[in-house]
């Protein structure tokens, strides 16, 4: 019994956990890019992308480079996470892109979706406390029940 | 035969991991929450799983006032632990939902409030049961303060209803402006139905193990005459 329900608990731990492990973490991204006269850009250029966690915080949390990216009338797409691996866990983000050769407005943009599918901790988190105290319960009824067979057995001597 | 392991076990078993199947892969992602609204697949049925406890109670103890049989009060016993168990994990699973979604771990919501009240009556139950010396007394006792408490359960259902809470409003039976995805409803009603198996296995070996319990106690009775 104590084996069984050892085995099945190992195995509705891990299969979760393997399937948060195959979630890709990347943020698909599509962008526009002007020139400092408004108009469109057109052409290949390096693009650095950065997150922070404020608006105003100088150190970004996360940043990486995407080399010779094309753009076509001012729109690009890129994925983020691609070159540097994304693990944030913030609540929400501020992305801030910067083209290489190009005067564009370096202003932060929010990216509150994306971040939200970086949120697998927390239903982690509710999915471990369900199983780890339904599997807590289940040890302590076998095993309070192998100790009261062995009291009953006992006493049914002693009578 | 035994019941619980040759059928209901395997059942839930092949059920369990068919529920995760359905919760972590075949339920589409929501729009607005993301993945953190999967959490609804267990937080839900454990909040129903918890309902269902306190009504056997409920009735249990009616029985056991009324027909004064002893079995009526094994089982409102073994179901009043099963709730407390369960609402700790709906009361613990609903923070770690709002946290990231509302920005808080709690607020004194008539849902939440009415909720963690409910909770409190029922860990009350099973205190007292322990506290009471006289088994006979004590279950007595139980039983109506079982009765009581369990007026707290339509409290907690209809919150949501009646006042304005920061809890999302029901999404099944909520009005024209509830509703589900059809793949959300499959995965949502199979893990309604995963956790009463569950439910029904807890009761099955908790009364088990109550029942050998009553059967010691009687023993040692016989023994000490």
């Amino acid at each position: 019994m104590k084996k069984n329900i050892l085995f099945v608990i190992t195995l509705l731990l891990i299969i979760p956990f393997s399937i948060e492990a195959q979630v890709p973490r990347l943020v698909h991204y599509q962008g526009t890019l002007n020139n400092s006269d408004d108009a469109a850009f057109t052409g290949t250029t390096d693009l650095e992308f950065s997150i922070f966690s404020s608006l105003k915080s100088e150190k970004p949390l996360w940043a990486e480079v995407h080399k010779n990216v094309k753009i076509s009338d001012g729109n690009y797409e890129v994925f983020l996470g691609s070159q540097n691996p994304l693990n944030l866990s913030y609540y929400e983000y501020f992305l801030e892109v910067k083209a290489e050769n190009v005067n564009s407005n370096n202003s932060r943009t929010m990216i509150v979706g994306s971040g939200y599918n970086f949120r697998l901790k927390f239903l982690f988190a509710a999915y471990t406390v369900v199983w780890v105290a339904i599997s807590i319960y289940l040890f302590s009824i076998s095993r309070r029940q192998k100790k009261l067979i062995a009291d009953l057995e006992t006493l049914a001597k002693v009578k | 035969m035994n019941v619980s392991k040759s059928i209901l076990g395997p059942a839930l078993f092949v059920c369990m991991l068919v529920n995760l199947y359905l919760i972590f892969m075949f339920a589409p992602t929501e729009s607005s929450m993301g993945q953190i609204q999967r959490i609804f697949y267990f937080h839900v049925p454990t909040a129903w799983v918890s309902g269902l406890s306190l009504f056997v109670l409920f009735i249990s103890s009616i029985l056991y006032l009324w027909k004064k049989q002893r079995k009526y009060d094994i089982v409102a016993h073994a179901a009043g632990e099963i709730g407390v168990l369960f609402m700790t994990m709906f009361l613990v699973t609903g923070p770690i939902w709002a946290r990231p979604v509302w920005n808080i771990w709690w607020d004194w919501s008539p849902r939440l409030t009415s909720s963690l009240v409910l909770w409190f009556i029922f860990v009350a139950y099973l205190m007292l049961r322990n506290f009471v010396e006289n088994e006979e007394k004590g279950a007595r006792l139980a039983a109506v303060f079982a009765i009581v408490g369990f007026v707290d359960v339509p409290i907690v259902y209809m919150s949501i209803r009646l006042w304005a809470d920061i809890h999302p409003r029901p999404v099944i039976g909520g009005g024209e402006s509830s509703g589900l995805h059809p793949d959300m409803k499959i995965a949502f009603y199979f893990s309604v139905l995963t956790f009463t198996l569950l439910f029904l296995y807890l009761l099955i070996q908790r009364v088990r193990l109550q029942k050998t319990t009553v059967a010691i106690s009687e023993m040692k009775k016989q023994i000490a005459y």
